[in-house]
């Protein structure tokens, strides 16, 4: 019985880990641009939705391709990130228009891409083969680990260090700390906002899309995917803290683990146990657990 | 005499206005003897819209705040009336008040911990309440009847006729848009645009900000639950994705386009998204791209949406009349 | 206040395009008389590959019918609306097909669940519904009425001939379910575990996992089911769920643990083609290319040519619900709904899968259920039975009286 329980125990929390760190993939891009910007772009999901598309045909026409599901996900993320631009560009006027009319705005666009994306592929469901090299599992103390979730787990870690060393150790990093700290300050100090915006809407943008297409093979592609993944994400962003990188990969890992071990209790209502955090959360420590009052 | 019976009924100083809404209502009365039966369908669901979208604007358009998880307390009225009927067996017009009841207490139940929060905060947690109720919604089997929902909801044989359905949901939603316009331009109302405009001012001034914002919230969710009564019984059946984040767009986009700041906003925006919704799927299948574009054209260049535009218009019009130009 | 866009030309804009949209519908020409046949289907979603074979095999249908002088020599005009699996949206679509669209005929959408709302509108505007896919038995049981009719196998029908399947299996002493939370699934199941338990007693039933319709990450319970080892999984995932569950399950080695007996309905099968896990046995409504019926055969080759793939099931029952409102309008020499009702009452049609006849008191056909074990065929690219065997389906079916209680239990 013990063994039993131990090997569901590892398997779930392989699980939740997997869960919860694809979705700190695109928590991150929006806490960082909310940080950077103080924009709340609720169309970020789209963006993981479209990254998933844009990968998919990537990958399918290379498919002969050695390498090819690693070239469409750096293809799909650059693709993305060339619409995150689009949409950054348009975001513009909203800058001063607080955060209701940022809401709005891109709550439209949520519309508008999720009906692109069935315009071009249809309302179809896709699925994606793992890639070559992970598709089996390892076998670790006599439990069966699928590879895929392993590396999804080891890719969000080491972008998570890789945004780590970009934040504390180089000059661009500095700047855009200095600007989630205050944004006016740099703008007179010289630094061109809005080359800096555009890059972080970028750089948030190409995490979202590359994302997308990772997860993909764990599951499938449709329509869907955009309103499935930013309720989440957004109860994420908001228990870490709007805008604090530790505070969304800590809430990410609890919002995983909590949906993976809820399974187990209530198969049913998973998902509730998810709101039920974020819903103590915000009357315990309103501002999240690491968010600025 | 004009003067002394607008002051009696208290609806505010244009005759013109008064014109306006009697015309209306003497065409919205006879329209169904010219009509042939799914457009009168489609009035149904106008004025279920408009009743829904005024519910909402209670929130956004008087007090300032944006949800999104609102079409579940639209889901709960529908759910509630559902399940009375079917599992109780409590007749329909006992069932309304009933389900009232149930969605105000839930709705209080949700406003407390919401009212709480403020803008950003406030939209999310309401979009998480809404998903909670939904995903209860579609798991409870037993209860709910999950994902299918709840099915044969007939209105009693005294409405059963498509016109007589009509005329009373004609009914309802005239008695209800009155009473929420009695609520705008009352202390109450007033007091919640006084939040909507300023709040940390009104906190100073001895507003006890939180409090009106609860009691905005359920007041909002009941008219919402009625909508969501009346829509039971036009469609014979209720499902989770009534009480869902799409859903709840609903309200918003009516509200947006039509205008939060203007009574009339709400109206205009379900007729537009009502009938526009139509005329555009007949002909393309992409009605979510047509209506984002719209939404997003009017977020952009005309907040305030197209209630408000004509507001303004209206003002100009004004002015220049009275300076003589 | 810079604006890129007067505010006059967009409002002016608005209204022009409203008005343009406004009278498009009415300026379209009017057809001749056509008899038109409403298929709402779930084209968006999980059931997506379902809804396109059923809404493919409809065309066939149609197109062949025409060619042949349509019914009663008028032509026929096939419309097509996306359900999306969820409930309001079929139910708008409906009463906008029947009471702007006037059909004279309606086929319903994958999701039972939808298809029970629609039935509803169906029977109060009196138009016949054929229930071209199989499904939930309270379609035909407490909510069945004289419009709905089920050319294809009920819940009850479908998982009794898997009981029969799984009986046949004698070393098995434990097995567990799988299937998606929705009245559908939950009927398979319930249909399946009663007739297995008077076959096979010593049986016992670990587990029924409930994942949602369209869930996308099944490992959950992927985990969950290895844990318990049952001896037999019976499952009736479908589409792109099923697809899913396989391509997650599969590095777990869930297949190699124990057997597996699903719904193995084509689609599925073809979109998973190499992948389909071994050790597995299936049932299926209609697996065309294992039926060798001559119509059958004649009908695989044609929808290989004209639509490039191999028909699903739901493009068989499709076609053959399309072939019996023709036999029914000509039966009665008329479209309008109560007649046809009428002419088809306890008739025997011709199908694709044979001739199936209806039962008088509720309609409800005697198609059989296909079981056997699954093989992949390189001839075909995907999984076939190899080979089918047909399970009659009305030994299980409620007696008339027992449904007609069950109906005025239900009317309340």
């Amino acid at each position: 019985m013990t063994s039993v329980t131990f090997v569901t125990f590892i398997n779930q929390f392989i699980s939740g880990a997997t869960y919860g760190l694809v979705l700190f993939m695109v928590a991150l891009g929006l806490a960082l641009i909310f940080g950077v910007m103080s924009i709340v772009n609720l169309a970020h999901g789209s963006l993981y939705m479209m990254g998933a598309f844009f990968g998919y045909f990537i990958w399918f026409a290379f498919k002969d391709m050695h390498f090819s599901f690693w070239l469409s996900v750096l293809l799909a993320g650059l693709a993305v990130a060339g619409a995150g631009l689009i949409l950054e560009f348009l975001l513009r006027p909203f800058y001063r228009r607080g955060h209701t009319d940022q809401l709005l705005f891109t709550y439209a666009f949520t519309y508008i891409i999720a009906d692109l994306v069935k315009m071009f592929w249809g309302g179809r469901y896709y699925t994606l083969p793992r890639p070559p090299g992970l598709e089996g599992s390892l076998t670790m103390a006599g439990i069966m680990l699928p590879t895929y979730n392993l590396f999804i787990i080891g890719v969000s870690l080491l972008i998570c260090v890789l945004l780590w060393f970009l934040l504390a150790r180089t000059k661009l990093g500095k700047i855009i700390r200095a600007a989630v700290f205050d944004r006016e300050m740099v703008g007179i100090l010289g630094i061109r906002l809005p080359w800096l915006f555009a890059f972080v809407f970028g750089i948030g943008a190409f995490v979202a899309g590359a994302a997308g297409l990772l997860a993909a093979p764990m599951g499938s592609i449709g329509v869907g995917m955009d309103a499935e993944i930013i309720v989440p994400v957004f109860v994420v962003c908001i228990i870490g803290g709007m805008g604090s990188f530790l505070g969304a990969l800590i809430a990410s890992l609890i919002v995983g683990e909590v949906y993976a071990f809820g399974i187990l209790i209530l198969p049913q209502m998973a998902m509730a146990f998810m709101f039920v955090v974020v819903i103590v959360i915000l009357i315990i420590r309103p501002q999240g657990l690491f968010g600025r009052s | 005499m004009n003067k002394n019976i607008l002051e009696s009924l208290r609806f505010g100083a244009r005759s013109w206005k008064l014109w306006i809404l009697l015309v209306s209502l003497l065409v919205a009365v006879i329209i169904p003897h010219l009509l042939p039966r799914y457009p009168i369908h489609l009035l149904n669901l106008f004025l279920i819209g408009c009743l829904f979208a005024l519910s909402y604007n209670i929130l956004l358009g008087n007090t300032g705040l944006l949800s999104f998880g609102h079409a579940a307390y639209f889901g709960l009225g529908a759910y509630g009336v559902a399940l009375l009927m079917k599992k109780a067996g409590i007749h329909y017009f006992l069932a309304i008040p009933m389900s009232l009841i149930i969605t105000g207490i839930i709705a209080a139940i949700i406003g407390y911990f919401c009212s709480r929060v403020v803008a950003m905060s406030f939209a999310i947690l309401t979009l998480a309440f809404g998903e909670l109720l939904f995903t209860i919604a579609s798991k409870w089997y037993t209860f709910t009847g999950g994902d299918d929902g709840i099915q044969s909801v007939y209105p009693p044989s005294i409405i059963a006729s498509s016109a007589r359905f009509y005329y009373f949901t004609l009914i309802v939603v005239t008695l209800a848009s009155i009473t929420i316009w009695r609520i705008f331009h009352s202390p109450f109302g007033y007091t919640l645009q006084c939040i909507r405009d300023n709040r940390p001012k009104s906190e100073s001034i001895g507003i006890n900000v939180r409090r009106y914002q609860w009691m905005a919230f359920i007041i909002s969710g009941i008219f919402a639950g009625l909508a969501g009564s009346l829509s039971v019984t036009l469609n014979w059946t209720v499902a989770p994705t009534e009480m869902g984040w799409v859903k709840g767009g609903e309200p918003l986009v009516m509200t947006i386009v039509g205008g939060q700041y203007v009574f009339g906003g709400p109206i205009i925006g379900a007729a537009i998204f009502t009938f526009f919704h139509f005329f555009v799927g007949q002909i393309t299948l992409y009605w979510a791209l047509v209506i984002g574009i719209v939404l997003a054209l009017v977020v952009r260049f005309l907040p305030g949406g197209i209630g408000g535009y004509i507001q303004e218009r209206m003002a100009i019009k004004r002015q220049t009349l009275s300076s003589g130009v | 206040m810079k604006r890129y866009f007067p505010r006059k030309v967009s409002v002016w804009g608005i209204a022009i395009l409203t008005s343009w949209f406004i009278s498009l519908p009415y300026t379209q020409a009017a057809n001749p008389e056509p008899v038109k046949i409403g298929l709402i289907t779930d084209l968006t979603g999980a059931a997506y590959v379902n809804a396109r074979d059923s809404a493919d095999g409809a065309k066939l249908a149609v197109d062949r019918m025409n060619a042949a002088g349509g019914i009663l020599g008028r032509k026929v005009e096939l419309l097509v609306r996306d359900s999306a699996l969820k409930t309001d949206l079929g139910v708008s679509h409906a009463r906008e097909l029947i009471l702007d669209k006037k059909v004279n005929f309606m086929m319903g959408p994958i999701s039972s669940g939808v298809r029970l709302a629609i039935s509803d509108v169906c029977r109060t505007f009196k138009v016949p519904l054929i229930d071209c896919i199989g499904g939930s038995v309270s379609l035909h049981e407490e909510r069945g009425h004289d419009y709905f009719w089920q050319i294809s196998v009920s819940t009850a029908g479908e998982s009794y001939g898997a009981a029969v399947g799984c009986s046949k299996f004698k070393k098995i002493k434990t097995l567990a379910t799988l299937a998606p939370d929705y009245v559908w699934g939950r009927q398979e199941v319930e249909g399946f575990t009663e007739p297995f338990k008077k076959m096979r007693p010593e049986v016992k039933v670990l587990e029924n996992f409930w994942p949602k319709l369209g869930e996308k990450d099944y490992t959950p319970y992927i985990t969950v089911i290895i844990a318990k080892k049952p001896d037999l999984l019976y499952s009736v995932l479908y589409g792109g769920d099923w697809v899913n569950f396989v391509k997650q399950a599969k590095p777990y080695g869930l297949f190699e643990k124990m057997l597996v007996f699903c719904f193995a309905e084509a689609s599925a099968q073809m979109a998973l083609g190499k992948e389909a896990p071994e050790n597995t046995w299936g049932f299926a409504r209609a697996p065309a290319v294992s039926i060798g019926t001559a119509e059958m055969k004649s009908f695989v080759k044609e929808y290989k040519e004209k639509i490039g793939r191999f028909p699903g099931d739901t493009s068989v029952t499709t076609y053959d619900a399309i072939y019996a409102f023709k036999y029914g309008a000509e039966k009665a020499k008329s479209t309008d709904g109560p007649a046809w009702v009428k002419a088809m009452k306890g008739a025997s049609v011709p199908t694709l899968r044979g001739i199936v006849k209806f039962r008088e008191c509720d309609n409800l056909s005697n198609s059989p259920e296909y079981i056997g074990p699954m093989a992949f065929d390189p001839q075909y690219g995907f999984a076939i039975f190899k080979p089918a065997e047909a399970v009659d389906t009305l030994p299980i079916a409620r007696t008339c009286e027992e449904t007609m209680e069950l109906r005025k239990k239900a009317k309340k």
